[in-house]
This record gives C-alpha cells, structure tokens and sequence, in this order.
C-alpha cells in the first residue's frame, strides 16, 4: 500500500507550521553547525590545496652562499642535475627572488621598501622524483662550498600547516558537538509533535494505519529541517566568503584562496549532511515509536 | 469468525486478567459480552485487535492465527476490525466529516473512495446534515454514532464495541444499539462488551459472561443474569 504523497506533503507540512518556534530553532542550530563544518572544510581544502600548488615545482630549495662565484653556481647545477632523485631544477636570481618576494608582501610595502634585492640569496629550486628522498640529497649537498642553506620545503611548510591543522581539530569538535545538537533538537521536536498528536496517532493505529504511514511524516519534518538548515548554512557561507577571502590572506605567505567555486564544490556536501542530521535526528525521535 | 483457544492474560504485576478462556464466535453473530469491572472484558477486545499480546493460547480472527502475526501486519488485521469506544475517540479538531474520512486517508484510499463513503455512511447513521460540525457541537449519542461510522466506514467484518452505551442516557442508548443491529444484519460480526442489563436483556442475544477472568456462562439468546 502506497502512501500518498499528498497527504504526508500536507501532514509535514502541517507539522512545521504548528511548532513555528521550535521550527525556527531547529533550523538556525543545523545552519550554524553546518555552516562550521563548510567553513572548515573550505580551509582544509584551501591548504591543501596550497600546500599542493605550493609544493608542485620545489621540494627542495638550495640557498647559494652570498660569495659564490659563477663556475661554483654552474657545477652545483651541473650535479644537481645529474642526481637519479632529482626531476627538475630551476635556478632563482636575486631579481627574480625578489619579484617573488614583492608579490608576497604585497600588503607590506615598508617591508618590501627596506629589502633590497641583492639582500636576497640565490637559490636552486629542486623538484624530486620521490620527495621524500630529501635527506639523500642534502647529504650529498651538505657543507659543500658555495652552498649556504639546503630546506625541504614540504616540512617548512608542514610547520605552518599543522598551526591550520590544529585550529582546524577544535573546529571538528565544535562541529561534531553542534551537529549532535542538532540532531537531538530535531528528535526532541519530533517527540513534542507525536505527543501533541497522541491522539490522532492512537485513532491512527486503531483503524490500521501502517507505522511507516504514521512515521513519514514525521520524518519529512526531520530531513525539511536539515535541507533548510543546509540551505541556510551554505547560503550564509557565499555572503561570507569576503571574510573567509580576508583570513586566507592574512596568512599570506600559504597563499590560500576559497572561491565561490570552492563553496559550491562542498554545497551538495552540506545538503547530504543536512538529510543525514535530519534523518538521524527523526530516527532518534521516532525511537521508541518503531516498535508497534 | 472470532476463536480463542485456552487464552490466558497475566499482566506483569501477576494480575490475572484472562484464565483459559475459549469462545468461538461464528460469521454474523452479535455476542454480548458482559460481567462486572474488571472481569477481562476489556482485555479481551484488546487482545482481539493486538494491542495486547496473550500470555498463552491462540486466537483466531478471520481465519488467522493472530498470535502469530508480524508486527508489521497488525494494521492489515485492524482494518478488518472496526472499534467503537465509551469516550467515542474522535478528534476534536476535526469536522465529522473529516473525522470519518481521516479513517480513510490513513489507509490510503484514494480521495474518490473517501467522497463517496464518507456522506454515504454519515446519512446511514443519522447524521447526513451534521457533517460539517465538529464533535463537541453533538450530542453524546450523536457523537457515538460518527465513531460507529468511522469504525464501519471500511466495512470491516468485525465490529468491536467496548461499552459503547456507557456513557449514554438509556433512550440514546436504544438508538446506539438499533444501529449495531443495522451493521449486524448487514454480515457484520459484532462483538460489544457492557454491563448495561436492560440492553443485554432486551436484545435477546448471545452471551458470553465473564467473571474475573474466566467464561462462567455462555448462552444463546440470553439476558444478563
């Protein structure tokens, strides 16, 4: 026996309208831990994705000491190269380090201002086969003349991640207490309706009514709450990215971006999660209600 | 029809509601049920529609064995069985109309069905030009009579009534039971538990005297006792 969607659209339907408040609640409790767990998200994606883009080209960087003479450059090229680890090496000038470094600090011009160009190391910008082969390759380069400083990148940049990384392991357990929160606030709402409704549903029952007839409804309300809530939270995410675009680049040197883009890419991700709470939320409502 | 064999109920506090009671009630048959408070009239209508489950025995209602039914085809027995009560149930909420039609809709009938049957069942009872009012606007007896249609409206081939008269003055019980007579001749096997004597004694039926748990009388055409 089919249940007719006209009927379980108006019964929900019905239900929301009659616990306006409760509603209302439910709904801003999912946005706001929905839209923390898309403002997390965002940012891990957002250094990963830096640290990838930001790792691609150089693994290794190898400062030049400031005394070195061109012969001295040109064999450290020369066996760079010839290195079985070593995929690609790129040499950097002091005009070309410092071009990358303007664009850097951009924000910072008495910075840039007080740098002059020849204050700035040549360095060979080395891109491994397999990067975690570094130590063989600072062995070999290590204490060699004319080379001043050898630095994996991807540990250096490891340091100012895992400062992201720890911000963002409080944010997964505000998100996982919020979410929960919200869960039981719609399980809690589904309870008041069903003993609001305790009569109707005992008539229900009494003229053969199925459980699943009597628990539709219910649990449209649970997943309509989370589908808002997700809406609202994802909606709340695009008219804040200025302020997401603003932290990004105050961490300027991970060069982090989020676009409307990268907000979109976890939209469907949040609608998914704002079913999911609602639909674990009713089940928790309905709990005790599953069983005849 | 309706069959029980060696039914007994003992609710978790050790009370004794049923003591091995067997009742064979057959298609069309109008049986009273009566007894004093307390004597399992109650529980054995509940035990008939699986709101209760038997502590032993077997039961069986339209051919099945209803102790063995899973959970989720006890709505498919309920709606083989309509029920009338002494607080009539209805919702207050809701019009006549709707109150009988809500029967309907949970059980999915299409929105044709429920136009056709709803004003047909309310002129059957006596109540065609009161479908647009809500219970509380009725009288007892009148508000008795929307509870039977919505118990009939599905035709089901059992009607059960626990004290359906109980709240009502004796001349509106008369009408009450001039209604479930009209069911009953219809092919509906009625089965209507009460401690009203004059009912009992002026209907000349089947009874089915309980007393704490036990059937200590079962006669054809008889009165209260």
């Amino acid at each position: 026996m089919a249940i007719r969607v006209d009927y379980a659209v108006r019964e929900t339907l019905n239900n929301i309208r009659r616990q306006m408040f409760m509603s209302v609640a439910v709904i801003l409790v999912v946005a706001v831990s929905l839209y923390l767990v898309g403002g997390v998200l965002l940012l891990r994606f957002a250094v990963n994705r830096a640290f990838a883009l930001q790792t691609a080209n150089v693994e290794v960087t190898v400062f030049l000491a400031r005394d070195v003479t061109p012969d001295l450059r040109d064999q450290i090229e020369k066996d760079l190269g010839q290195m079985p680890e070593v995929s690609r090496v790129t040499y950097e000038s002091k005009q070309e380090a410092y071009r990358r470094f303007k664009d850097l600090f951009r924000d910072r011009p008495e910075l840039v201002r007080n740098t002059s160009p020849d204050a700035l190391p040549e360095s060979f910008r080395v891109k491994l086969r397999d990067p975690k082969q570094f130590e063989v390759v600072r062995d070999r380069l290590q204490g060699r003349p004319g080379i001043d400083q050898i630095r994996d990148e991807r540990s250096f940049l490891k340091q100012f991640f895992r400062v992201v990384d720890d911000v963002g392991r409080i944010g997964w357990i505000l998100v996982g207490l919020l979410t929960a929160a919200g869960a039981l606030l719609i399980g809690t709402t589904i309870r008041l309706a069903i003993f609001a409704r305790r009569r109707e549903i005992g008539i229900m029952r009494l003229v053969g009514a199925t459980n699943w007839f009597i628990r539709v409804p219910f649990m449209m309300e649970g997943v309509f709450h989370g589908l808002v809530g997700a809406g609202a939270a994802l909606a709340l995410l695009i008219a804040t990215r200025p302020l997401f675009v603003k932290v990004a680049s105050s961490l300027q040197a991970l060069q982090l971006s989020v676009s409307y883009g990268d907000i979109a890419r976890y939209g469907l991700v949040l609608l998914l999660a704002g079913v999911l709470i609602g639909g674990t939320g009713s089940l928790f409502g309905l709990r005790r209600f599953l069983d005849v | 029809m309706i069959r029980t064999i060696g039914v007994t109920k003992t609710y978790k506090n050790n009370v004794v509601a049923l003591r091995d009671v067997s009742i064979d009630i057959q298609r069309g048959e109008f049986v009273f049920l009566v007894g004093p408070s307390g004597s399992g009239k109650s529980t054995f209508i509940r035990l008939l529609t699986r709101e209760e489950d038997p502590t032993s025995g077997e039961i069986y209602v339209a051919g099945k064995n209803i102790t063995q039914l899973a959970h989720w085809k006890v709505p498919m027995l309920r709606r083989n069985i309509g029920c009338v009560f002494q607080d009539f149930k209805l919702l207050p909420t809701k019009t006549v109309a709707e109150n009988v039609a809500f029967a309907l809709e949970v059980i999915g009938r299409s929105r044709d069905v429920i136009a056709r049957r709803v004003p047909e069942i309310l002129e059957l009872v006596g109540l065609g030009d009161k479908m647009s009012n809500l219970p509380d606007e009725l009288s007892g007896g009148e508000q008795q009579r929307v509870s039977i249609a919505r118990a009939f409206v599905n035709r089901p081939q059992i009607l059960l009534a626990d004290e359906p008269t109980g709240n009502l003055d004796p001349g509106t019980s008369v009408d009450i039971m001039k209604l479930l007579d009209r069911i009953n001749r219809t092919g509906t096997t009625v089965l209507m538990a009460t401690h009203d004597h004059a009912i009992v004694d002026a209907m000349l039926r089947r009874v089915v005297e309980l007393d704490r748990g036990s059937v200590i009388r079962d006669q054809e055409r008889g009165v209260y006792g």
